[in-house]
């Protein structure tokens, strides 16, 4: 069975802060995560040390999320790294259009190779996880649908509800 | 044949739907044709600045004064009386009769109701400006997009940073969060300042004005960046009924672009140059850089509502998209050429004749 601790995701992204969060998300999930700024960087990585997956934002600066992917293409050990791409754009005109050249062209294979901003970061990680052949572990699955339980809860709680599950939890903690 | 020559012009007189009159030098009209009597009423003895514009004397920039002046035929399109709450346009060809002995007793003004036309070139603009906000709307998506994806961003590190106990990412969050609201405030007020959409406030300029303005605007920073930037300003250059506040922007916001190609270039020497000229009744601006330049996605996007390849932060994508808008109301064009790795020009182009009018025209013309 695969691992998370054994594989290296390659997060590439024109934003500071996307890079940070997206970076703490894989982290905690225990990825080994290296970061590129734009499609420059992020060829003189993947030269450097191959990784095992791309996670891609498209617009950025000297070097496009396209550019780089028809240039992996070039590579036969690149054009075989998953990649999940990671935008704004799917819906707008900006994007629909070159989004759907990308997956119409078989530059990348298998469904759900894109997601759209802003990402939920249980998805992100299933998507790669799954792309990995990376199981969920029995507990992260437990702990996603008791969250996603206790979310409808608290929706309709009342303040000493809220209250009371608020104390129940810190004692938890401690 | 000369029968059939004089055929058709009896025939032209009575029946073409142009109006056509005759002035003497004191512009009086002295014959017209029955299009004319049936537009405008009765002429004997009247002006023809008092029928056509209702004005009582004659109109400024007169034509009709040159062409008796030095025999040249003109045309020109002009701003007619008010009937039915409307103003009418209309577009003169002013031909003078030269006698055997070289004088001109008399011009023939040939007239055309062009109200109609004017109408759907104002609703084309209208429709262009409508158009541009919708674009912008649609556009909105992209930019609130990001900045959630920043706010989920910010959240989870500080709710992981609590969870964890980890103080770094906590801090890390916060600092985030801080960020996007910084972000989101003048996303929105760039946003609502474009929406709002300032009425021109037209004036006479010099052209040349604001290219000057944006220039010492812009000098230190550019020397501080290590690019050099100079302005190339026609010295005759005719003045222009413009917003003057609205080239400014537009200015700012080509030089700030092109600082921009040029900062993110890595050659040694690196160059902005303004310049102003006028070519063939119309103004141009000029704004050209030998910085990156644009590919040609880029070029392909360019125009479309916040898009931009800048870092976040140094570009909402909006400035463009302002530009643009700004121009057209002033009945102009952009437009820009751009080669990889070369550099851009962008140009703001303004005829002449599509500039705003004054409110002392708007007084003239309905006396």
């Amino acid at each position: 069975m695969e691992r998370a601790e054994d594989k290296t995701i390659l997060v590439v992204d024109d934003e500071p802060n996307v890079r940070q969060y997206l970076t703490a998300v894989l982290q905690d999930a225990g990825f080994n995560v290296a970061t590129a700024a734009d499609g420059v960087e992020a060829l003189e990585m993947i030269k450097r040390s191959v990784p095992d997956f791309i996670s891609l934002d498209l617009i950025m600066p000297k070097k496009s999320g396209h550019k780089l992917l028809h240039e992996l293409r070039r590579n036969k050990q690149w054009s075989r790294i998953p990649v999940l791409i990671v935008t704004a754009h799917a819906q707008t005109e900006l994007g629909k259009r070159d989004l759907q050249d990308l997956l119409d062209s078989r530059v990348m294979s298998g469904p759900g190779t894109y997601l759209e901003k802003p990402v939920n970061p249980l998805t992100y990680v299933r998507s790669i996880q799954r792309a990995l052949g990376i199981e969920e572990t029995r507990e992260t699955a437990d702990k996603i649908t008791l969250k996603e339980q206790l979310q409808k809860s608290l929706q309709d709680a009342s303040p000493e509800a809220l209250r009371d599950a608020l104390e129940a939890l810190r004692k938890k903690k401690d | 044949m000369e029968d059939i020559r004089n055929w058709v012009s009896t025939k032209l007189w009575y029946e073409v739907p142009i109006s056509i009159s005759v002035i003497d030098p004191a512009f009086r009209i002295v014959e017209a044709n029955p299009h004319f009597a049936r537009n405008y009423g009765d002429w004997q003895g009247r002006f023809c600045y008092e029928v056509y514009k209702g004005l009582s004397a004659h109109c400024k920039d007169c034509a009709a004064t040159k062409t008796f002046a030095d025999g040249l035929m003109r045309e020109r399109e002009e701003q007619g009386a008010v009937r039915d709450g409307q103003q009418t346009h209309y577009l003169v060809h002013m031909v003078p009769l030269i006698g055997r002995d070289g004088k001109i007793p008399y011009i023939v003004e040939m007239s055309t109701d062009i109200t109609g036309v004017k109408l759907l070139e104002q609703e084309k603009l209208e429709a262009e400006r409508l158009a541009a906000v919708g674009q912008t709307v649609a556009g909105l998506a992209h930019g609130v997009k990001n900045l959630l994806m920043g706010i989920d961003g910010g959240m989870y590190m500080v709710e992981s940073g609590i969870e964890k106990g980890n103080a770094d990412r906590l801090v890390s969050g916060w600092e985030m969060l801080k960020e996007d609201m910084a972000r989101m405030t003048s996303f929105v007020k760039e946003f609502l300042e474009f929406a709002k959409g300032r009425t021109p406030e037209v004036q006479l300029v010099d052209p040349n004005q604001p290219a000057r303005e944006v220039f010492a605007l812009f000098h230190e920073t550019a020397r501080l960046k290590g690019i050099e930037i100079r302005t190339n300003l026609q010295d005759d250059i005719p003045e222009a009924l413009m917003d003057q506040e609205g080239i400014h922007t537009c200015l700012v916001n080509l030089v700030s672009n092109a600082l921009d190609a040029c900062e993110v270039s890595d050659k040694p020497n690196r160059n902005v140059v303004l310049s102003t000229s006028e070519q063939e009744g119309k103004l141009v601006y000029e704004v050209a850089d030998d910085g990156v330049g644009m590919d040609y996605e880029v070029r392909k996007k360019i125009f479309s509502s916040f898009f931009s390849t800048k870092a976040t932060g140094k570009g909402t994508g909006l400035g463009l998209l302002t530009t643009k808008k700004i121009v057209q109301e002033h009945g102009g064009s952009v437009s820009f050429d751009s080669t990889e790795g070369a550099g851009s020009v962008f140009r703001l182009t303004f005829p002449r004749d599509r500039l705003p009018r004054t409110a002392e025209d708007e007084a003239n013309a309905d006396h």
